[in-house]
């Protein structure tokens, strides 16, 4: 089974990702970034949900730090600023997607799907999403 | 300088727009924003907007090419049919200690998304980027009062004396049981950058 990490201050979207999720992989979440980072040096994920405002340690600020770490894990920004130069610089930070909030539950799967196609993942039915 | 509200009408509808299909998205439903005012006040006026209502506000301040605050607020009964809704919780009863900082966490949520996608819609429209920061949640027993804060906000960037843009909408979902106010409150430094 899949683990994913999700990044956010919001218990809204930490229940919408269990609730996409269910049974396909495991879920983990963070209220920040700095509480991502003390997840990430203990495990690993294969996927990772980032909001980009929250207190502590926001989501430019972790993309800068798993960068200087050398984490590869793929990472996808998950916020509700959609300002073109917002979306640009979380990109250029190394950022594998950027997504919409709210997101639906196809297009969560959907990179769920692409990123640990490689991992030989094997993703089966539809979830109850929102 | 004055603003222009045509231009300013016609960049907040494509901000509406794209609040429709945010919050459309979170609630599975088709949201409607009626427009209420968009107008200039004088920031000692800005109670006069305001009604004596007990609400939930979530605020958002945000900075850079745009310098303002923006808005959300619910009746108390609109807040927690709101909440309900979305987190699939009887919060009926919400006097408990981790029901209001459901409450909180949920509003915030919603405020965020609302906020960042009219904003975000204007500032892309405009070529123009603004910084939010992290939003507030908060419950007033009077919403009259909540403007003096906002005030003090003015204030403290130190535009008392310039008019500010003020724009309200009705925001609606259909088949929910609730409906809120979206205000937006705009420094005219902004209209100025725009002018440069």
């Amino acid at each position: 089974m899949g683990k994913i990490l999700v990044i956010d201050d919001s218990i809204l979207l930490h229940r919408t990702m269990h609730s996409i999720f269910n049974e396909l992989c495991e879920v983990k979440t963070a209220r920040n970034g700095l509480e991502a980072l003390q997840l990430l040096s203990v495990e690993e994920f294969d996927l990772i949900f980032c909001d980009l405002l929250m207190p502590v340690l926001n989501g430019y600020e972790f993309l800068e730090r798993i960068r200087e770490k050398e984490i590869t894990t793929p990472v996808v920004v998950l916020s509700a600023d959609i300002q073109k130069q917002s979306v640009q610089k979380c990109l250029d930070l190394g950022a594998a997607s950027f997504l919409r909030k709210p997101p639906n539950t196809e297009q969560i799967l959907d990179l769920y799907r692409h990123h640990t196609r490689n991992k030989g993942e094997k993703v089966e039915g539809k979830p109850n999403g929102f | 300088m004055a603003f222009d509200l045509s231009h300013w009408s016609e960049l907040l509808s494509t901000g509406i727009q794209s609040v429709n299909q945010s919050l459309g998205t979170l609630f599975q439903s088709t949201v409607d924003c009626q427009i209420l005012h968009l107008k200039e006040v004088q920031p000692g006026l800005l109670e006069d907007q305001f009604d004596s209502s007990d609400c939930w506000v979530i605020s958002q301040e945000f900075i850079g090419d745009l310098h303002g605050e923006a808005l959300l607020y619910f009746a108390d009964k609109d807040a927690l049919s709101l909440v309900s809704a979305l987190y699939y919780k009887d919060l009926s009863e919400p006097n408990e200690e981790h029901e209001h900082s459901t409450m909180k966490s949920v509003l915030a949520e919603v405020g965020n998304i609302a906020i960042n996608s009219l904003l975000g819609a204007v500032c892309n429209e405009m070529e123009q980027h603004i910084t939010f920061r992290i939003p507030h949640t908060d419950h007033t027993k009077d919403l009259k009062l909540y403007s003096h804060r906002l005030l003090r906000d003015v204030r403290r960037r130190q535009l008392e004396h310039q008019e500010i843009l003020f724009f309200s909408t009705l925001l609606t979902v259909k088949d929910h049981d609730f409906r809120g106010t979206f205000v937006l409150v705009l420094d005219q430094k902004f209209e100025q950058t725009l002018q440069t």
